[in-house]
This record gives structure tokens, sequence and C-alpha cells, in this order.
């Protein structure tokens, strides 16, 4: 009854859009994560990270034929600078400021408090099991003062590996280095992360 | 040479590259396996690469730590979970519909059961909410085990399962109210009791097909239009640990002290329900709560699991017993205090009983080895310890015996001692003394058990005034623990055991030290002090990290800042009084870096939310205060925090004998100015000793023999009465008298304290004459000051170089120094007084 072509395009189109929202859904929680730790601030009482991922879903959908049809970057990382072109747009209308969204920024948004001792070293040296990790501020207050005291290469790799959980070999292919190399530079500056921990005021070895 | 050099060199650096590149591989799996949901251990891989141990253990403690911050941080402000991005609209067969609420563990949806067509609560446990393959197990094993129950108070589990990295449960969805929202409602005893019973009833139906709930709180049980209470969650919620560290508020509130041990059995939900229902009836006002349900709720919740309800059947049977007006089992003599009841009224009995006790002991001992198979049943030997701690319960008999002595206002009677109290301690010393020796050969557990059975006898000595016997049975205690301690040392320093035996050793080094100190033998206290201070310096770094750890530091710095105005001469509380003519000002002093060393300890913000350490600090505040009283240094802050810290604490856990005991303390820590006061300066400090008193009186009733609570309200009354003194206030002075002698009276003679008593009660009746003179009671004066005389002379000749009984002997035999003259009083108001002199 139906010709061919009026049963055929939607269903390609549907494919298209299916495969489109599975993409989509697959890398919804490391979008959040990204746009969450990337937020300014200060805006994020006017604008919610659930928000911008919508903006981010719907400039993206509008992409995604100009993405199948000559795009080599994997999917999370076209994604990914979508979503860092909307922020940076959302940056700008809020901030009024060329402020790049990439810019660092507190990891964490908690007000530090005054960590008598140092649970980093307790964690550290007690640990072996994730779940053992006590999940205390302190220990966050003290991993966000580190973590602004890193030079820009080493606060990058662990921004990419960590907080957006990019895999070895895409933080290779944002940075333009060899998979080698990320990984080595990323073993660093975990080292160098744990290093400044360890001179940090607020960390006593009493 | 220079060609070796330079290959060492380059080797060095290519390994340093291959090294960072295995890292680098290692580190991604691990991450990975994380991320996936598993629990990868760290020792794992350093056995794998032993060489590299060091760096693995370095780098991957810290992604852990990374890790385990992101985890939290996808909770919001109020510890609720978010799904962190995630989205779901389908999970399984579900199809979700709206959400309904958001907790500490799970977020709680409406959903469609598609194949059924049916509307159910769907419970998300956010990714990476569980992060260990055996809890995963567990929540399933739970979960399928909760969906196996059937009981009209329990809401239905329909299923659970795993989809797109989320947990979930769907169950049947209830339309009703949960009780922590309950508030506006108008709820009685008597609805409280029928909660309970309905919680109760579920709960040991429960129990007997061997589900625990594990998280009984007032978030998860719903009241339905019709009144009838649904448990949810049932045997769902993560392990203590977690439930607690995440928790959206309180929940530890209802947690059993003893699941920190890891031991979850049907007392320890009993435990969490006596919570529940406490916080049910903290709205009420307290007078309109039956003591019969307080007392039932009061057993439930017994710190010791082993005094609870051993079965919520059984909880469940006490409350209706209450609403059937019965008496409840709660109020009724454990079979233990009924025989002591037997042998007062009978004393051939007693000797009897006692005979029968000792025979059963000596049985036991003689058949141990063959008969005590395994270490269970040894350890039930010692399960009869808990009768020390039916000792200090409110149904204890003899409870009414200090209400009889605050009636007593003219005579000096102070028959109070028990004779059937000695009973009870001579049957206590049938108990594992004679048995410690060759017990603590076994097993660590049975070591633990045999040390924790001296201690408790000894706290409770301490407690009644024994200090003698306290002290040899700390000593006793001491022994097993530093020979258990010497053992570990010898065969594994560096095991959790060796650990524990020091922070055992040094926790019974600061009981040992405080029963010295009350023995007035400071010397011999502050050197194990130090003693502790240098074990619990032994503990390495990593074992830090627990609350007794901390606990033992605070008390060992406590114990040697501790002021100590009978170092200079005057017992207790006699320095606030200011009436000794002392000159007690000092320029610096070294107790005050003790305190602070101990605050230092306590105020970990990790610690802080712990009742025993909120404790502790106000304890350390109160003798802070007191020094820096004597230096002259602003104080007022320290004691504001002290009493706001007790305040909460006692709002919180109404209950709780230490917390109100404690903060009888702080009220009481004031000092009484010679300067001219105010009106509102009088009313303040008037109102803070009465408060005080008004605590402490609640404890000596219900624990009448409680020596220390008792020393309080001594000092309390002889504050007040002082205070109405100076101020030319009518007040109950005489009655404030009267009763603090006759209570210091009754404590010299069940205490062993030694001169200290005796020198506290002859200044307090040299006082009272003092009083009595300038009220033109001459005759009743004089007849107090033989009595101070007669009680002078009770001081042994060996001590008679201590310092106050120096200073007592000076006012009462010499008359070489007096009291501030009671003419010299303050007159209250705005206007200077007139000094006399």
């Amino acid at each position: 009854m139906l010709s061919p072509e009026n049963t055929n395009t939607p269903n390609s189109q549907d494919a298209v859009s299916d495969s489109f929202e599975n993409i989509f859904r697959e890398e919804r929680p490391r979008l959040w994560r990204l746009i969450r730790f990337r937020l300014n601030p200060g805006i994020r009482h006017h604008v919610d990270t659930e928000d911008i991922l919508q903006d981010v879903f719907i400039e993206a959908s509008r992409l995604y034929a100009d993405y199948l049809n000559g795009n080599s970057l994997a999917p999370y990382l076209w994604l990914r600078q979508i979503a860092l072109e909307t922020l940076r747009d959302v940056h700008r209308t809020h901030m009024g400021t060329q402020q790049s969204a990439t810019e660092r920024e507190s990891y964490s948004d908690l007000p530090p408090t005054d960590a008598a001792s140092s649970p980093l070293v307790r964690l550290v040296a007690a640990v072996t099991t994730p779940s053992a990790v006590a999940i205390r501020q302190e220990t966050k207050v003290i991993v966000d003062q580190a973590l602004q005291r890193l030079n820009e290469t080493d606060w990058e790799v662990i921004q990419l590996r960590q907080f957006e959980e990019l895999t070895n070999s895409e933080v290779a292919e944002v940075l333009k280095i060899s998979v080698t190399a990320a990984s080595i530079r990323y073993v660093r500056a975990l080292e160098r992360l744990k290093d400044i921990v360890e001179t940090l005021p607020d960390f006593r070895q009493d | 040479m220079s060609r070796s050099l330079s290959d060492l060199h380059e080797l060095q650096s290519l390994s340093s590259e291959e090294r960072d590149e295995l890292l680098g591989r290692l580190a991604e799996e691990f991450e990975f396996r994380i991320r996936r949901g598993e629990c990868p251990l760290v020792a794992e891989y350093t056995e794998r690469y032993p060489d590299l141990a060091a760096d693995i253990e370095s780098v991957f403690t810290t992604i852990v730590t990374l890790e385990g911050i992101k985890a939290d941080d996808a909770r919001d402000a109020e510890g609720r979970v978010s799904l962190a991005g995630g989205r779901v609209d389908q999970l399984g067969e579900y199809r979700v519909v709206r959400e309904i609420s958001r907790g500490g563990m799970g977020i709680v949806f409406e959903a469609e059961q598609v194949s059924l067509q049916r509307r159910v609560a769907l419970k998300v446990l956010p990714r990476r909410m569980i992060l260990q393959t055996e809890e995963r197990d567990r929540f399933e094993r739970e979960a399928q085990l909760a969906a196996s129950l059937h009981h009209s108070n329990i809401v239905p589990v329909h299923g659970c399962g795993t989809d797109d990295g989320y947990q979930f449960y769907a169950m049947q969805l209830i339309d009703g109210t949960s009780l922590n929202e309950l508030q506006e409602h108008e709820l009685t005893s008597k609805r409280v009791a029928e909660i309970g019973v309905q919680v109760a009833g579920a709960l040991h139906y429960a129990h007997k097909q061997g589900v625990m709930h594990r998280d009984i709180k007032p978030e998860n049980l719903i009241e339905d239009q019709n009144g009838r209470i649904w448990i949810t969650d049932f045997g769902l919620a993560a392990d203590s640990t977690s439930v607690s560290d995440g928790g959206a508020g309180g929940t530890k509130k209802y947690m059993a002290p003893e699941r920190a041990t890891g031991l979850c059995k049907a007392p320890a939900d009993v435990f969490s329900l006596g919570m529940t229902l406490q916080t049910l009836l903290s709205d009420l006002a307290e007078d309109s709560v039956s003591p019969d349900l307080t007392a039932v709720i009061d057993r439930a919740i017994d710190h010791n699991w082993q005094n609870r309800y051993q079965t919520a059947g059984e909880l469940a049977e006490d409350l209706q017993r209450f609403l059937d007006h019965w008496p409840v089992k709660a109020r009724k003599l454990s079979w233990f205090g009924r025989g002591l009841r037997l042998t007062r009224r009978n004393p051939a009995l007693s000797v009897c009983l006692g005979l029968l006790f000792g025979l059963a002991w000596v049985m036991a001992i003689l058949s141990h080895r063959n008969y005590l198979q395994s270490e269970q049943q040894k350890l039930q030997l010692f399960g009869k310890m808990s009768v020390v701690d039916a000792l200090f319960q409110s149904n204890y008999p003899g409870r009414d015996k200090l209400s009889q002595l605050s009636e007593v206002k003219d005579s000096r009677s102070t028959q109070i001692a028990d004779p059937t109290l000695d009973d009870h301690i001579t049957m206590l010393r049938y108990l594992p003394d004679t048995k410690i020796d060759r017990l603590t050969d076994l097993s660590p557990d049975l070591i633990r058990a045999a040390i924790a059975a001296r201690r408790d006898v000894g706290q409770a000595k301490k407690h009644l005034g024994r200090l003698t016997d306290a002290r040899r049975a700390l000593q006793y205690a001491l022994q097993a623990t530093d020979r258990w301690m010497f053992k570990c040392n010898t065969t594994s320093p560096f095991s959790p055991e060796t650990t524990e035996a020091v922070l055992s050793a040094a926790t019974l080094r600061n009981d040992l030290s405080a029963v010295l100190e009350e023995e007035m033998k400071l010397d011999e206290a502050e050197v194990l002090r130090n003693e502790a201070l240098g074990l619990l310096d032994r503990i390495p770094l990593p074992k830090r990290n627990s609350t007794e750890y901390a606990e033992q530091l605070a008390e060992a710095h406590l114990g040697l800042g501790t002021f100590r105005p009978e170092r200079v001469g005057l017992f207790g509380i006699w320095y606030q009084l200011d009436v000794a003519g002392h000159d007690f000002t000092i320029k610096e002093t070294r107790e005050t870096d003790h305190l602070d060393a101990a605050l230092n300890v306590l105020q970990v913000s990790s610690l802080m939310h712990v009742p025993r350490i909120k404790t502790l600090i106000a304890r350390t505040l109160v003798e802070r205060i007191r020094w820096k009283r004597m230096l002259g240094t602003s104080w007022h802050h320290d004691d504001r925090r002290a009493e706001e810290l007790m305040r909460e604490l006692t709002l919180e856990f109404p209950r709780q004998a230490n917390y109100r005991y404690v903060y009888s303390i702080v009220l009481a820590n004031i000092r009484l100015p010679w300067d001219p006061i105010t009106r509102t300066e009088y009313e303040i400090i008037r109102l803070r000793l009465e408060r005080s008193l008004e605590l402490v009186h609640s404890l000596t009733q219900n624990q009448p023999r409680r020596t220390d609570y008792i020393q309080t309200e001594v000092d309390v009354r002889h504050l007040l009465a002082e205070l109405a003194i100076r101020c030319t206030v009518e007040g109950d002075t005489k009655l404030d008298f009267e009763v603090a002698v006759s209570m210091q009276g009754y404590l010299n003679e069940s205490m062993t304290a030694g001169f200290s008593g005796h020198v506290r009660k002859s200044l307090l009746e040299w006082r009272f004459a003092e009083w009595l003179d300038f009220n033109e009671k001459h005759d009743q004066a004089e007849t107090y000051r033989d009595y101070a005389r007669q009680q002078f002379q009770l001081i042994s000749s060996h001590d008679s170089s201590e310092p106050c009984v120096v200073a007592a002997r000076e006012i009462i035999i010499d008359g070489t120094r007096t009291l501030t003259s009671l003419t010299e009083r303050v007159a209250v108001g705005p206007e200077k007084t007139q000094q006399t002199e």
C-alpha cells in the first residue's frame, strides 16, 4: 500500500535520531559532570546544570547530521566541544565577559572549613577500598586547595581524566599527544598532587 | 668510570619512564574498574608489582580519594542523592512516571509496571552508591528475602533489578505520610505505643524469616489513611558506614551502638524502634508520658544490647501490656534483682544464694577445660557480667533511698548504705577474678571479654565510691592488658590486635588514674596519665583514626590538665566560694597546655558530632575555665560553648544520665564573687545553680548509689546556700546545708575515699555552724561545731600533712585561720555594698 519512499525515509531518520539519542543518553552523565564542574559558581544560582545540558542536546541534535558526514572525532569528544561552546555562551551572557569556560575554577563550591587535622593523610595512608573512603568535606577542601596549586598542564590532565572521566586515549586525542605520553603525564600529575597535599598547612603529620 | 655512571643514569631515566608508563596503564585499569562499580583492592596491584608498591600506593590512593569526592559531590546541599546527570525513564519493566522523594540512599519514583499495568513505588540507587561487590550481592539477596515477606505492616516488595548501572527495587505504592512528617499530628502516649506494637510485631515476623530491617526510623514508617503503619525499605539499607556517612540527617541517632562492631541482630532493630518511639514521644509534654512507657522504651534503647528486649516480639508484648494497663515487664526486677529483694528480707537465704553462686562458679571453673568447647560458650561465662549494669538501672531496688534522705531535715540519720549491695559485690567477686589468669592464655576474644569484665567491675565500684575495690579491679585488668600487649608486641608488632591492645592499655591507665585522683593519689595518677600518652604515641599514624583513640588521648590530657585546688589546700568547690582568704592568683601553668592539647584532639569535625566527644569537650572546657579564672584571662567564651554543647545534648538525649550529669557540672562551674553584684547577675547565678541542682537531683533520685552524682549535689547545694548568704536573700539555706551535710555523711560512710571526705564534711559543718550563729541559733551552732571537730579527728595521722588537712586544722582546731566572715555580705542591687570589716 505504501510506497517504499514513504516507509523508508522516516525509518532512516528514526534510525539517525535514535542513534543520536542513544549516544547522548550514554554520554549524559559525563557531560553533566563536565558542565557542573566548569560552570562558574557565581552563576550556578541563575542557570541549572540540567538546563545547559538541554541546550547542548538541542544544539548537538541540530549538528548531528554534519558530524556523521565529516567529523572524525569520537562521539563524546564531539559532544564535549559543543558543551564547552554552550558553556562559553552561558558565561558570556551571565557574566558579561569573555571568561573562558575552561578557566580554572574552584572544583568545590563548598565553603572552606577549618580542617583541624588532615583527613587526607589518614585516607591516603589507610584506605584500601573505595568504599573505605569516608566522604568528608575536609578532604574536598584540601584536595581543592591542592588542585589550585597545580601547574596548568597537571591540572588539565587531572581535570580531564578525573572530573570529566575521559579515558586515556580520549585525553590523548584532546591534548593531541601520544597515548603513552598522556598516561605518563597523568601519573606524574597525580604524584605531584599528592606531594602538594602533603605540604599544605592543613596537612599535619601528628 | 664516567661511562658507567652515564649508563646508570640512562638506565634510571629509562626505567622511570617505563615505570610511569606501567603505572599509567595500571591506573587506567584501576579507575575503569571503580567506575564500572567494582571494588578493586590496592593490595591486588602492589602484590602483583612489589617493586612498584610505594608508587602504586601513592597514585592509587590519590585516585581513590578523588573518586570518593566525586561520589559525594553528586549529592545536593541537604545530603540527598542525585542521579548525577543520569536520567531514568524506564528501568527493566518499570516506566517512571514522576519523582516522589529523595533521601540519602536513593530516589523514589512513582512508576508503572508495564506487564501488570499497576502503579508501584520504585526506589533507585544512584550509580556507584554501592561500591563493593559483596555489598551489592547482599543488596540483591536481601531484596529477594524482603520480597518474601508477607505481613500487613510491611510494604510488599515486588522485585528488584539492575538496569543501566542503576540498582532499583519496586514496592507497593502506599498512600500515606511518613512519621517524620507527622509533627503537627496530635500524638499521644497511647498512639505511640500502638505504633510501636504494629511495628514491633512486623519486625518480629521478619526476624523470624531471617530478615533484619537495619534502618528503622520515622522516615521509613508510613501511616496510611486508615491509621495503619507500614514499614518500608526492609533490609535494604546499605551497611552501617555508608548509611551514617551519607545520611540525609540523623540516621545514626537510630542506630544501635553495637552496629559499630558489625553486630546486627534483632536487638539492633529493637533499639532503632525504641529510638523512633522516643523521638515521637519527645514532642509530647513530659508529664503526659507514662513512666511505664518510658520504662519500656528505656529498656528497648539500653546501650548494652544484652539488656534490651531480645526479640521485637517481647517489645510488642510489653507495649501491649502498657496499652492494656498491665504492669510492664521493663519495670519489674530482673531475676537477680528479685533475688536481692528476697535476700534483703531473709539474710539466711542470702548466704544460700551466695553459696549457690560460688558453687556454680567453682563448677564452671573445674569443668571449663573439657566442657567449654567453643569460644562462644566461654564467652557466655562473661555474659553474666551484665548484672553489673543492672546495678545502675533505675529499676534497681533502693532508688527511693535518697528521696528519703532529702526529707530528713533535723536528724543526722545517715544509715543509708544498703547491706544487700555488699552481697552483690561479694557475688561479683566470684566472677572472673580467679579465672582471668588462666583464661588470658586462650584467645583474643576471651582476653577482651575478661578485661572488659574487670573494667566494668572497676567502673561500677568506682561509681559506688568503693575506690579501693575499684583500684584493685582496674589494676587486675591493667596487668592482664599489659600481658596481652606484650604478647602481641613480640609476635606481631604491627598487627591490628597489637594496636587494640595498646589502646586498651592506655584506656585502663586512664581509668585507673581517675580512681587514684579521687583517692588523692595525684602523683601516682600523673605517672599513669603520662604512660597513657606514651602508649598512645606508639599507635601507628593510620590507626589513629578512631573515636576511641581521640577519646583516650583527650582523657589523658584532661587528667593532666585538671584544676586541683586540693594541691593548695582547698577541696572541690571550696575554691569557688572564695572563703578561705587564699590568694590563688597565678601567672602561668603547664596544665592549660594539656587542656589545649585535649581540645585540639577533640575538635576535629569528623569527631565533633559524636555525643561522647561533645561531653569530653565540655568537661575539658570546664577545667580550662577554672584555670582561666585563676590566670585572670577571659573565660566567658568557653563557658558559653560548654553550656551550649551540653544543653543541646541533653535536649537530644533527654534520658542519658551522663549528659545531664556533665551539664549540671557545667552549670555549677561558677565562682561566687565577694564583689557587689546586680540583681540580674544574682538571678543569672541563681537560675544556673537551680537548673544544675534540678539535673543532678533527678540523677541521685534514680541512681542513689552513684557517689559522683551525690558529691555534685552536695556541691551545688552548698553553692546555693552560700549564694543566699552573700546576697542576703532568703533562700532554702538551712535545708540546703542540712541536706548537703547529711549527703556528705552518707558519702563518707559508703566511700573509701579517705581523708578528703572528712575534710569536706567537717568544713561544711563548720560553715553551717557559722551561719547558725549568725542567725542567733547558738546551741545548734555549737552542736555542728562539735560535729565538725569529731569529723576532723577521724582523719588518720598519716594524712596530716596534706595541704587541705593542714588548712582545715587551722580553721577547725587551731582557730588560726577563719573562713571569710558571714558579715561580709554582698547586698544585691546596683548600689555598692557596705563591707563591715
